[in-house]
């Protein structure tokens, strides 16, 4: 950020592997990605990406090969918060599989694992469920580097100066404040997701407008409470709607298996 | 859920999303994996080239209640221009629903409840007239739907999206829509 003052050109934070508008940056400018270099090379699959997650899963963070931005930080406890400090270059598969292995879960984030967290908080991503919130939403710390090259901490507690709307300011803040380099995210405790899918006539699933009551529209309702709602529809298929709900459980009952 | 995990891990490159979409490989079966890999089930989309279109809606809520009938609109005026045009969107409509964001520089600012309707058609050819004619015929519809809560058209779009083209487009798009049914 330093160099690029002095130089009087701009910085651009890389994206990974979601993104259909043009988003590239100008020649001669500066382009930061925070994955290691193997992964943010053009010819990153997805198993190199899930290889790259294990090689993180179950190990201390301070000491892998990566950057400093891809540690995820043994989760702790602050005023009954359980608290995680997440590196930027910390991938959703990553996280997937350090929540598995450290028995926490974050309730909202996006279906695709290869896009960065921290990446999908600053784009303001969101995924699904009547209870959950877009991903910024559940940031309790945001750490940066701006635009004078120096290093900015905040976090929820820092009354004094209205924290709370600056970190959710900071979280949403679409790239615009300098460099994210981690953020410490509010975790809950690991559930199982209870999933029945199903594929039906989409009158069976989704009722036309004009019906308010009946079984159909009860299934409906209850359908748009589960803890995840996501339904699609295939026009070339086009004869059912798959509904991909589940419902969030606490145990797995008896006899069943993951 | 098993077989997921399987090929999640061992058989990355058949990383194709449909693969790991539960209700493709298990309809009708009672299923249980951890809630972090239940809603991180798509790998390997970015290998698809898509036109993509997603609209974000402002669900009103009454009496502590999403907008049912709402939702079965928005649901319902997106499927009717879908069926009418299936050469040109040949991929997916998907709905998805979650609460409103308290972050000031989110879509969804505010919002009660929001409901995202994606459509995407795959781009194997250039169909650009028609693609645009189907994001403008829906867009109608969109706009002329309803809330109980305050009956007035065209208030619940929070965001239409283009992709790949430039933000400005949908809300240019957006705007317009206001216009029309102000």
């Amino acid at each position: 950020m330093k160099k690029a003052k002095a130089e009087g050109k701009k910085v651009r934070g890389a994206g990974a592997r979601h993104s259909w508008s043009r988003c590239f940056p100008e020649d001669d400018q500066f382009l930061v990605s925070l994955y290691p270099a193997e992964i943010a090379s053009e010819k990153c699959t997805t198993g190199d990406l899930v290889n790259y997650a294990k090689s993180l899963a179950g190990t201390p963070r301070e000491n892998n090969r990566h950057s400093l931005c891809s540690i995820i930080k043994e989760p702790f406890t602050y005023e009954g918060k359980t608290l995680a400090r997440i590196g930027a270059g910390v991938s959703n598969e990553q996280m997937r599989a350090w929540c598995i292995a450290n028995g926490l879960q974050y309730k909202a984030s996006i279906l695709i694992v290869e896009p960065s967290f921290v990446g999908c908080m600053s784009t303001n991503s969101h995924g699904s469920g009547i209870t959950t919130q877009p991903v910024p939403d559940i940031v309790y710390g945001v750490e940066f580097i701006n635009c004078e090259g120096e290093v900015q901490v905040i976090d929820k507690d820092d009354y004094h100066h209205n924290a709370k709307s600056l970190v959710q300011a900071a979280a949403s803040s679409l790239g615009l404040i300098g460099i994210i380099t981690f953020i410490t995210v509010e975790l809950e405790p690991l559930k199982f997701a209870h999933l029945i899918p199903s594929i039906k006539s989409p009158e069976l699933l989704i009722p036309k407008p004009d019906v308010t009551t009946g079984p159909l529209f009860e299934r409906f309702k209850k359908a748009v409470h589960d803890s995840y709602s996501n339904w699609l529809y295939f026009p070339v298929e086009g004869k059912n709607v798959y509904e991909n709900n589940f419902e969030a459980v606490s145990e797995i009952p008896p006899g069943q298996k993951l | 859920m098993k077989y997921v995990e399987i090929l999640r891990n061992y058989c990355p490159q058949l990383g194709v999303f449909i693969f790991s979409n539960p209700t493709l490989m298990f309809s009708g079966k009672e299923l249980y994996t951890y809630y972090p890999s239940a809603i991180h089930y798509f790998w390997g989309i970015h290998n698809i080239r898509v036109r993509n279109f997603e609209t974000c809606f402002n669900v009103p809520s009454i009496d502590g209640l999403p907008d049912y009938q709402l939702l079965q609109k928005i649901w319902w005026a997106a499927m009717d221009v879908v069926n009418r045009n299936k050469k040109v969107v040949n991929m997916v409509l998907e709905m998805r629903l979650f609460k409103g964001s308290e972050c000031p520089l989110t879509l969804q600012y505010k919002f009660d409840y929001v409901c995202t309707m994606e459509i995407a058609r795959v781009t194997t050819d250039d169909v650009e007239p028609e693609w645009n004619a189907v994001i403008e015929e829906i867009f109608s519809e969109f706009g002329k739907l309803t809330s109980a809560k305050d009956n007035k058209p065209g208030t619940h779009i929070g965001l239409l999206s283009d992709y790949p083209s430039a933000l400005g487009k949908g809300v240019a798009r957006f705007s317009r829509c206001q216009q029309a049914h102000a």
